[in-house]
């Protein structure tokens, strides 16, 4: 069964086999929603029954099974639907899953059957499957419905049309870096996101290339060429490891090395991938940290940008993170602006911008209480 | 103080009975909802009343309204309307039926009034329909026999979303008598010429299995279901696959009227790269099941299988990763093995990019690989190095991959990373790095000397 709960309250929720009854939930919230202690797993077994949940805000999306079932399977589940109610109606709240509970399971009775996964693609079932109601449709359309939903082409329909072929590519960058306190770079990878943006008409076969160039031809079937060639300056980078969307034909990959594909319509993450080698670190954070007696700690931070002069960085964020029991902060920061955030138990220096080769210093004097036992075995907090 | 005050709120709508209610109980909202949670063992009938009272004070024109409180009487009022002859009133009232069933109230009065709402042409209606049905079919056996003869005529009719849902619909309804009457109707639809009928009929007879599975055998559908694995349509085979395996699993008699054998082996490798995601886990996953004659055909599949290492779906990557593992103990050739691993290990360091639930997952497995084949991730152990903002089931994890992983080449590394473990907040973990410390030095000899 598929459960979605806010507060330990069920909002929703599908039961798709009989070994479940609905009280099952009542474990999971006694155990896990209103347990003291954090969350130590996100699969929790009560009673031979296993718990798969996800938490977004305050909303608890939870699957509940009593057989041995495909664990990653059901994560990516959970992940899609929450993706697909998104994609219907916003974010995911208990208003939002209220104000579309028909809307909820009708997908609910779709997406999933006896617990098998079926389609989940949003581009299709909202074709079928709309908030304002199923819209009465001839019997052709229902037969092209049918075809799209078990169709080999699943994540895109027939018959789109565009005055203007265009296509966007988007590559989004994120640089891991692991330091250690001397300084040391311990493990770097930088994971990057192909996006596209495709407003193509018709069914169009895109080839995608990599290494030194990036050309992408787009082939209408109304033969309204566009000829698309933009290169990006790659020297080269050694790729250690790529994952694409589903669209992708994963077999031409493995015997040519080429990425061809039917993209869907609209924004979707071609492929992700991941390299190890030849990264250029964008900062270089050089942090300080000095102890003063058993109370009092001082940080200093000094950022470092890495990048041509020319280049701006924006929208800067460091978080120092905080040792829980610390009482009082004093900051001082020569770029930028920085708060220590008590929920969050971090000191966060926000810079707007930045220009390459450049540096800022952010000095934090902390003090905090000592945590001591007492005879009793009790626990007391000291200034 | 906060029981008292919320059972003024509470009061006071029941009196107004609208959304007549002023800003200034606004901010009694949020107290009322967390009392509600608080409050629930204590009283569950206030936890109810207080939910609605809050989306009434909200007063949008959505589908949330239909939470609105029940009052006494309410179930002759909806009865009432259930009968009415306008069809939107019709719809209103089912909404609120099945509004009252989701926060867990006991509607099953109004079995018969719901029912009779069946024969419609407006599929959401039906939908809400058939959904009361499932739930309350078991406690009103007798009663469900009604909805029989709608079933039976929509599994005729001539839009096959309808044929699908009834399809789908019935076999969800764990009555006997019902399902005497779901075979015939199941026969025709697992033989239509729609491929979403098709596909709905093949998982009807999982369903139909985990009810009676003799009466699955009796009437020859494991034979046909066995025919769907050749179907032209990718999602029918895969739902068939899923299916088999889920009936193979809980009866291997079964084995005797359907089985994965080479020749459909061959078909379902070709339907791997046509089908969705789901259906590519369904078709891996019963892949485990199926040994192989020799060699030669071990390697031909494992060909076969490693593009999927490269696809989005963790899920998928993890269960092609299993295939494959269990088809390397049978072949011999080292060098192809060698190649397999070299091929395995980018993907698994990938899956730690995903989110933490999925992390989670992976690391699991990840671990037995370790156990099994420590060669394919040796040189990766940088990548199990823990984050500081990874959830503390993530890093419990991959501390015990690290100490695995940990060798004469990487100690030095491995022993310094601990260290740095040792001065974390969580005490579970610090206590495991502490130990972890002393494995390493039990494993890796000159270990001794630096710890």
């Amino acid at each position: 069964g598929i459960n979605a709960e806010y507060g330990g309250e069920i909002l929703i929720s599908r039961i798709y086999r009989d070994d479940i009854a609905r009280n099952a939930v009542d474990a999971f919230r006694v155990n896990v929603i209103h347990a003291r202690s954090q969350i130590r797993s996100p699969v929790t077994n009560i009673a031979r029954t296993s718990f798969f949940h996800l938490k977004k805000s305050n909303i608890w999306i939870t699957a509940v099974t009593r057989q041995n079932v495909n664990a990653a399977m059901v994560f990516e589940m959970l992940h899609k639907t929450l993706a697909l109610m998104t994609s219907y109606f916003g974010k995911v709240s208990e208003e939002a899953i209220k104000s579309n509970f028909v809307l909820i399971y009708e997908l609910l009775d779709e997406i999933l059957d006896f617990g098998y996964p079926q389609k989940t693609d949003s581009g299709i079932l909202k074709t079928f499957i709309t908030q304002q109601g199923i819209k009465t449709t001839s019997a052709e359309e229902q037969t092209k419905i049918t075809n799209q939903v078990t169709g080999q082409i699943g994540w895109r329909r027939e018959g789109i049309k565009y005055r203007r072929n265009e296509l966007f590519l988007d590559v989004l960058e994120n640089v891991n870096l692991l330091m250690n306190a001397q300084g040391k770079v311990l493990s770097a990878h930088v994971s990057g996101r192909v996006v596209m943006r495709s407003y193509l008409s018709g069914m169009p076969e895109c080839k995608f290339g990599m290494n030194d160039k990036i050309i992408t031809d787009t082939k209408d079937k109304d033969n309204s060429t566009s000829d698309v060639v933009a290169k990006k300056k790659n020297a080269g980078i050694a790729i250690d490891d790529c994952t694409f969307h589903q669209c992708v034909k994963l077999s031409k990959f493995e015997t040519e090395r080429s990425i061809s594909f039917i993209p869907p319509d609209g924004e979707f993450e071609l492929m992700r991938y991941r390299t190890t080698k030849d990264i250029s670190f964008p900062f270089r954070i050089i942090p300080l940290v000095r102890e003063i007696g058993k109370t009092k700690m001082e940080i200093k931070v000094v950022l470092k940008s890495n990048y041509r002069p020319a280049l701006l960085g924006q929208k800067i964020e460091v978080k120092i993170p905080t040792p829980q029991t610390t009482a009082g902060v004093n900051l001082f920061c020569n770029k930028g602006r920085s708060k220590y955030k008590s929920s969050d138990n971090a000191v966060v220096w926000r810079i707007k911008r930045m220009a390459g080769l450049k540096e800022a210093q952010l000095t934090a004097r902390l003090s905090y209480y000592r945590v001591l036992k007492t005879e009793n075995g009790n626990v007391r907090l000291s200034p | 103080w906060y029981q008292r005050r919320v059972r003024e709120a509470v009061v006071s709508t029941q009196s107004t009975g609208s959304s007549g209610i002023n800003a200034e109980y606004g901010d009694l909202i949020v107290v009322t909802c967390r009392c509600a949670c608080v409050s629930a063992a204590l009283s569950p009938h206030l936890t109810m009343v207080s939910l609605g009272s809050i989306t009434t004070m909200r007063g949008k024109m959505s589908d949330s309204k239909y939470f609105n409180t029940q009052k006494k009487g309410e179930i002759y009022e909806l009865k009432a309307e259930l009968n009415s002859d306008k069809k939107e009133k019709k719809k209103e009232a089912v909404k609120k039926v099945i509004a009252s069933m989701t926060v867990g109230k006991d509607v099953s009065a109004l079995f018969t009034d719901v029912t009779m709402c069946m024969q419609t042409d407006n599929l959401e209606l039906k939908k809400l329909v058939y959904l009361y049905l499932i739930n309350y079919a078991k406690t009103q056996p007798d009663l469900a026999i009604l909805a029989v003869n709608t079933f039976v005529k929509d599994c005729e009719d001539p839009n096959p979303l309808i044929r699908a849902l009834a399809v789908r619909t019935m076999g969800c309804i764990r009555v006997e008598k019902i399902t005497e009457y779901l075979c015939e109707p199941l026969r025709k639809c697992l033989k239509d010429e729609d491929p979403y009928v098709r596909k709905t009929a093949a998982v009807c007879v999982a369903k139909l299995h985990d009810i009676s599975a003799a009466r699955v055998e009796d009437q020859g559908f494991l034979e046909t279901l066995g025919e769907l694995l050749c179907d032209s349509n990718p999602m029918v085979v895969a739902n068939a696959v899923a299916a088999i395996s889920e009936i193979l699993d809980t009866n291997p008699n079964a084995a005797k009227q359907v089985n994965i054998d080479t020749p459909t082996v061959n078909k379902l490798l070709t339907a791997l790269n046509e089908c969705t995601e789901w259906g590519q886990i369904f078709i891996l996953d019963s892949l485990n099941n199926y040994s192989p004659r020799d060699e030669k055909e071990c390697i031909s599949i494992c060909e076969r299988i490693t593009p999927r290492l490269a696809h989005a779906n963790a899920a998928v990557v993890l269960s092609a990763v299993k295939v494959l593992m269990k088809l390397m103990d049978q072949i011999t050739n080292t060098e192809f093995v060698q190649m397999l691993q070299k091929k395995l290990a980018p993907p698994l360091v990938t899956l730690l990019s995903a989110e933490a639930e999925i992390q989670y997952v992976a690391l699991r497995n990840i671990n037995l690989v370790v156990q099994k084949r420590p060669d394919i991730l040796k040189h990766e152990i940088k990548a199990f190095f823990v984050k500081y903002n990874d959830p503390i089931y993530v890093k419990l994890e991959k501390l015990d991959i690290m100490i695995r992983l940990a060798a004469q080449t990487n100690i030095a590394q491995v022993l310094a990373e601990l260290k740095e473990y040792a001065t974390e907040v969580d005490v579970d973990f610090v206590r495991k790095a502490v130990r972890a410390i002393g494995r390493c030095a039990i494993k890796v000899e000159p270990a001794l000397r630096s710890v």
